[in-house]
């Protein structure tokens, strides 16, 4: 029987050689997620007789994609038709769409077997949330230690996919949501250029910053699941028409540092990470460079235009009826106090948005930038996430406000919780994330551990 | 008639204006949760209402906090989303 674990690839040429039956696989990942998955919070909704269904198809037909078959969840932010579709909301909890978003569509068109919705941070957190629990179904707990936060907002997906639960899934990131659980569960996400995969029928939380992507076990599977998603879409104006190129680069591209601060956060663990991945690209054959970016208040840009795009394209729901349900009172007071940012708070960020485009600059010194995505593992699941962020750092910098790609990737462990690094790189240059992320885990094994517990 | 304004037209609208702009600089300077929350379907709870407070604060920091970053004169707001390829221009 195939592991849990395994790899699409793997998982398909299981299937392709009868080895294993797609209606197995998915009874396999449903009872996985009945038991891990549950005990994690990560599962929203299990589609058992839907997925079924689709794993009976799927073994009846040959495969015409590498996806074919294989069992797959989706953050709950995503609309299947004729099934709730919550956003993580107790205010939501029968809200049903008619319709199926495209990037779920394309997963299904390619034969992939839908087994979940999982489990996210209410509205991806829109209101500035302080609470792991900002969730109706609570905290989403890190495949690795469940005192500990899964991170957010697409929380099921990196908790489900790192324990086995899913063959990959998707999240989703207006700024952070994709990186932060793969670097709290050791999984590997992959934050694509804005525009990359249709938003259609994806809750939207910043039409301007909103971006799709999968969370998988390797940067191999996320490439494989991207080039099933991406392309254009009538449905999403925003959607990019150029096509999505992978192939990795006969030139190794030059990797940017950064100045970090591992001292100031007392993050000697996750120094000893970065260093010797640092390392490791050498030994692979990278040049690497020190950058500096134009000192901008990117942060403040992004703040701004969250709190205005999230008052807005939520504005029904703050100032219905079951607004005060949500999980988090944070949520409720920051959405609320978000109705009064200023038209020209709004426009000044998005004048900064243009400004930031200096930013670019950094691309004639390399080619991607490697940063640690955070100083430390997961914070506690039971403290104010506002304390448990307070050593952490994290990318401040222009690259959710420049719509650039990044790929999360885990690098080491701090006390047995897995420490993620990140590779930048301009918009449209996934190929550049994805080429340097392989390399890596070509060369390290930090994507190939099982968290314990969840092991077969 | 002449659609040349009188002196009175062009008194009146500029009181007008000067009236409005003074309203929407003292609303947006002193908008309270208390506003905020005629608008909502159900009053906040005290609880709910004392962290809007904070939140709020924030909201008006974040207005002086901008200020601090001053635009270059005649730059625009990033208004096309869809991202393009090329070293400085992706949007």
């Amino acid at each position: 029987m195939v592991s849990p674990f395994a790899s699409i690839a793997e998982m398909a040429r299981a299937l392709r050689r009868r080895e294993v039956s797609s209606v197995e696989l998915t009874q396999r990942y449903l009872e996985r997620l009945k038991t891990l998955g549950a005990q994690h919070r990560a599962v929203a909704e299990l589609t058992e007789e839907l997925a079924l269904k689709q794993a009976k198809e799927a073994d009846k037909k040959q495969a015409k994609s590498p996806l074919h078959g294989i069992p797959f969840g989706v953050k709950d932010l995503y609309s299947v038709a004729n099934l709730p579709t919550r956003w993580g909301s107790p205010g939501h909890e029968d809200q049903v769409f008619p319709y199926t978003a495209t990037s779920v569509q394309k997963l299904l068109d390619a034969g992939g077997v839908l087994v979940a919705k999982l489990e996210m941070i209410e509205l991806a957190g829109g209101g500035d949330y302080d609470i792991a629990g900002a969730s109706r179904g609570g905290a989403c707990l890190s495949a690795w230690d469940k005192t500990r936060w899964a991170g957010g907002s697409s929380s099921g997906s990196g908790a489900a996919t790192a324990l086995g639960c899913v063959g990959y899934s998707l999240g989703s990131e207006t700024s952070g949501s994709i990186i932060c659980p793969s670097a709290f569960n050791g999984a590997t996400g992959f934050r694509p250029t804005y525009g990359r995969v249709s938003r259609f029928g994806a809750m939207a939380l910043c039409w301007t910053l909103d971006k799709v992507g999968p969370i998988c076990r390797s940067a191999e599977d996320c490439g494989t699941v991207l080039q099933a998603i991406a392309g254009p879409d009538p449905l999403d104006p925003t959607s990019l028409t150029e096509k999505l190129k992978l192939r990795p680069q006969k030139t190794k591209p030059r990797i940017g540092l950064m100045a970090e601060t591992f001292t100031k956060n007392k993050a000697q663990a996750s120094e000893k990470a970065y260093n010797d991945a640092i390392a490791a690209f050498k030994k692979l054959g990278y040049e690497v460079v020190e950058v500096k970016l134009p000192d901008l208040p990117y942060g403040d840009a992004v703040g701004i235009i969250v709190a205005a795009e999230g008052a807005s394209a939520h504005e029904n729901f703050i100032r219905g009826e079951r607004f005060q349900m949500l999980a988090d009172a944070n949520q409720v007071a920051g959405f609320t106090a978000a109705l009064a940012v200023p038209a020209v708070d709004y426009l000044w960020a998005m004048r900064m948005r243009s400004e930031a485009l200096k930013a670019n600059a950094i691309w004639d010194k390399c080619d991607c930038v490697f940063k640690p995505v955070f100083y430390h593992g997961a914070p506690r699941a039971d403290k104010s996430l506002n304390e448990g962020f307070a050593l952490m750092g994290g990318d401040d910098g222009p690259a959710n406000l420049l719509g650039w790609p990044s790929m999360a990737f885990p690098i080491g462990f701090e006390e047995g919780l897995p420490l993620g690094g990140q590779i930048i790189a301009p918009a449209m240059r996934e190929d550049t994330c994805y080429s340097v992320a392989l390399d890596f885990q070509r060369e390290t094994d930090f994507h190939m551990r099982v968290p314990p517990g969840a092991a077969v | 008639m002449s659609e040349k304004p009188t002196r009175r037209t062009v008194l009146k609208t500029s009181l007008a204006a000067a009236a409005a702009a003074t309203l929407t600089a003292a609303m947006a300077k002193e908008i309270t949760i208390k506003d905020l929350s005629k608008g909502l379907a159900k009053p906040l709870t005290p609880a709910n209402e004392k962290l809007a407070e904070t939140a709020l604060a924030g909201v008006k920091d974040a207005s002086v906090q901008r200020l601090k970053h001053k635009l270059p004169e005649n730059s625009e707001p990033c208004m096309i989303f869809q991202v393009r390829p090329g070293a400085t221009k992706t949007w």
